[in-house]
């Protein structure tokens, strides 16, 4: 345990208030649950977002509760230091793009299945049908079929072959869904779409007893994502290799990074 | 065939782990499938789907973690789930059970018994402990760490001498021992010119100076920045400089800082006095310094390498860059664009820059790592002033990688300056070699391209040929996007300083 906790980042969506309840544990991230979401008190190494705590810390897994009243954070409830701490504040993404940077090339930015890492969302659907007996063969043929239903415009038997589906703390196809919902809403700006319709089908047939799923879900819905996904959203707007702030995104996570943009390219693509 | 599970309550794990233990298990003998996933109704329902769903997992919880085997037979299945269980207990990470793992410092020497150096980063409050526990076992020390207290660093420097061991840090950026490059070093040859640096970016320099001029480094050590200070008295100048007059590979040897106290300029004054061996200096400033017949003194640092060049070679050794900058002619910024704005990435170098400033026009300019304390300056982005702003302080690195590697920041800064009317010359570092961004060129050209047309941008490619990024590939690109590339960062300054007077 060290001597003194130092914040680094607080996320702008913190509201005020004692979160003890934990929802899941590791060394990079203690979640906490707030309103069926949770509040990330996370290590150094993850990017801050509007719903994260980022300590000057290498483990965080001892951590039990955080504490914030009127500016002053409590971790375990010890005084953190917040000297040099920044607020989290998302990027103003309501702004409306200029005519000519609607015609983004999203979907060139897309991985070859051959890069997507083993039980990652893009690689079993690559590989479903070569699996077919096997776990991984039955959830990538699941997630196949789901593909081609949400195609059909069956959206919502589509989604539930993501739903809740998939290796990791939050599923494989949870993150599939979240990286689709942010592919939606930046099309809803980027090309002028209304997707509202759609966008909130996905969102209340979604919710689950995940809470982590359920945060990232709602971020998406809202257009607030993390630090690495803004960055990449601005790459994208303004053409400024996107590519190297996609590679930031694929580090997230065992394979969470990749199942996200999986989603958000699919939602590019096919609606 | 066979399937059994366990649920694994009250324990958390990570996605990395869950993943890596259903790798494991179905590399074992007669598993047909093996997963560790969360207990979803959704994932339950896979598991139906591939007769992996027993009875006892059917009713787990949503948050659960199940571990289902599928196996040829019992005993197979029963092994997975005792493998399973040990894996479990093991820290997450990657595992490779024919490397030893070390836990610490000490078990480590214990596999490498020929090792005699431990390169440590951590957090700067672990830092300490981790470097006593390398002295005690009989290692030199570079820390890469910063945020060590002075009193710490004193403490460690003076166990590491009294020991004869060096100390090279705390926030000790880069070394090269024995030709091996640690930290932010770059591909330079191996040579006869031994190097001990206070500065960072200052030993990149001048290493990569005297690679372009054609020779090579014997060694390369860093001490940390605040070696020269008074409180901690040069401990690690005066012993890597002992070294270097000792070391039968080094014939020449090229001593860097930013100006270190009066008292221990005046003790490694003394030191170089009782060697035969042609010494270069260079502390950044005009310092008093004396008359020694082997003792040469330059300001700048690529003239400290040209010098220690000719000391070897007894002879000219050229020049340093392919187009002089007094070559070339000088571009006028146009109208009321008045102001010089510098965005480093290499505190030495933002540091020679105001040193030229300074010499050129009398004055400071603003900054937040300032010559003179009156002139420093947080808000630099939009004071119409020349600033010059070191991207690697502290107040830039908290919670991102430092500006070598993480050129957001710069880039943001960039545009931001870019679209400014009063700005006439924005002056770049390019630092390139192990540790940095792979390609700073890609990063940058985008902007550099939607900057306006009527700022002059004057660009230093810090970096060899033989170096990951390629220093020429990576000029010819900046310079293909109409920036002023120099190989050398005192002509570059030099050139911007020389517009600027205009």
């Amino acid at each position: 345990m060290p001597e003194s906790y130092r914040a680094i980042y607080i996320g702008e969506s913190i509201e005020d208030g004692r979160y003890q309840e934990i929802f899941s544990s590791h060394a990079k991230a203690v979640n906490l649950i707030w309103k069926r979401q949770v509040i990330s008190v996370c290590n150094r190494t993850i990017c801050p977002g509007p719903f994260r705590l980022i300590l000057d810390l290498d483990d965080v897994s001892h951590i039990r509760s955080f504490n914030q009243e009127q500016g002053l954070l409590q971790v375990n409830c010890e005084p953190c230091v917040t000297k040099g701490m920044e607020v989290y504040q998302v990027l103003d993404f309501s702004r409306e793009l200029p005519d000519a940077e609607r015609e983004l090339k999203v979907a060139d930015l897309n991985l070859p299945p051959r890069c997507y890492p083993p039980q990652s969302v893009g690689y079993l659907l690559a590989l479903g049908p070569q699996l077919e007996k096997s776990f991984d063969g039955t959830l990538g043929n699941q997630y196949k079929k789901g593909l081609a239903l949400i195609g059909c415009g069956d959206i919502k038997a589509g989604l539930h072959c993501f739903k809740g589906k998939g290796y990791g703390l939050t599923p494989g196809g949870d993150d599939f869904l979240a990286g689709f919902m942010l592919g939606l809403s930046w099309k809803e700006r980027a090309q002028k779409k209304s997707l509202s319709e759609i966008k909130d089908l996905l969102l209340c047939e979604s919710l689950s007893e995940n809470y982590l799923s359920n945060t990232f879900l709602l971020q998406a819905y809202h257009l607030k994502p993390d630090r690495d996904w803004a960055d990449f959203l601005l790459a994208l707007e303004t053409q400024t290799n996107p590519q190297a702030a996609m590679l930031k995104i694929t580090s997230h996570g065992a394979t969470s990074g990749y199942d996200t943009l999986s989603g958000f390219f699919a939602a590019w693509e096919i609606l | 065939m066979i399937v059994q599970s366990q649920i694994v309550q009250g324990k958390y794990l990570d996605s990395v782990k869950l993943m890596l233990i259903s790798k494991e298990l179905r590399q074992q003998e007669g598993i047909l499938d093996a997963v560790a996933i969360l207990a979803t109704k959704e994932n339950r329902e896979i598991l139906a789907a591939t007769d992996m769903l027993v009875d006892e997992i059917k009713h787990a919880a949503e948050t659960d973690i199940v571990i289902v085997i599928k196996a040829e037979a019992e005993e197979q299945a029963s092994a997975a789930l005792k493998k399973a269980e040990a894996l479990l207990k093991e820290p997450a990470g990657k595992r490779d059970s024919s490397r030893p793992v070390a836990r610490n410092i000490r078990s480590a020497v214990q596999h490498l018994k020929d090792a005699n150096l431990c390169l440590i980063s951590v957090a700067g409050k672990y830092a300490v402990k981790e470097a006593q526990e390398a002295l005690e076992e009989g290692l030199h020390v570079m820390i890469f760490s910063d945020n060590v207290s002075l009193e710490d660093e004193l403490n460690l420097k003076q166990q590491a001498a009294a020991k004869g061991l060096l100390l090279m840090g705390p926030d000790c950026g880069t070394a090269i021992i024995n030709g091996c490059p640690l930290g932010f070093a770059n591909n330079v040859p191996s040579g006869k010119i031994g190097i001990v640096s206070a500065a960072g970016t200052g030993l990149q320099e001048v290493s990569v100076a005297i690679a372009h001029l054609g020779f090579g480094i014997s060694q390369a050590f860093g001490t940390g920045g605040r070696d020269g200070k008074a409180a901690i008295g040069g401990i690690m100048l005066s012993a890597c400089l002992d070294f270097l007059i000792h070391d039968p590979n080094t014939e020449v040897i090229v001593m860097i800082a930013k100006t270190p106290d009066p008292k221990v300029r005046k003790q490694l004054w003394q030191q170089m006095s009782t060697s035969d061996k042609p010494m270069v200096v260079c502390f950044l400033q005009m310092v008093e310094h004396p008359a020694l017949p082997k003792l040469h003194y330059s300001v700048s640092l690529d003239g400290c390498a040209v010098q220690a060049c000719e000391e070897l070679s007894k002879a000219k050794a050229g020049t340093l860059h392919t187009t002089s900058a007094t070559d070339l002619p000088l571009p006028q910024p146009a109208g009321k664009r008045r102001y010089l704005m510098g965005l480093y990435s290499g505190g030495t170098l933002c540091y020679e820059a105001q040193q030229l400033y300074h010499q050129y026009f009398g004055d400071y300019p603003l900054s937040n790592a300032p010559l003179n304390s009156d002139f420093k300056s947080t808000e630099l982005w939009n004071k119409q002033a020349d600033c010059f702003v070191d991207l690697g302080s502290d107040e830039f690195t908290v919670g991102r990688a430092h500006p070598m590697i993480d050129y957001s920041l710069r880039m943001k800064f960039l545009e931001q300056t870019g679209t400014r009317a009063d700005i006439g010359i924005i002056l770049l570092d390019v630092v390139l070699g192990y540790g940095s961004h792979p390609d700073p060129a890609a990063e940058l050209l985008p902007v550099l391209s939607r900057i306006n047309k009527e700022i002059i941008v004057v660009c230093h490619v810090l970096g060899t040929a033989e170096d990951p990024q390629n220093a020429e590939t990576q000029a010819t690109k900046l310079r293909d996007a109409g920036a002023y590339v120099f190989t050398s960062h005192r002509v570059a300054a030099d050139f911007a300083m020389r517009i600027l007077q205009n």
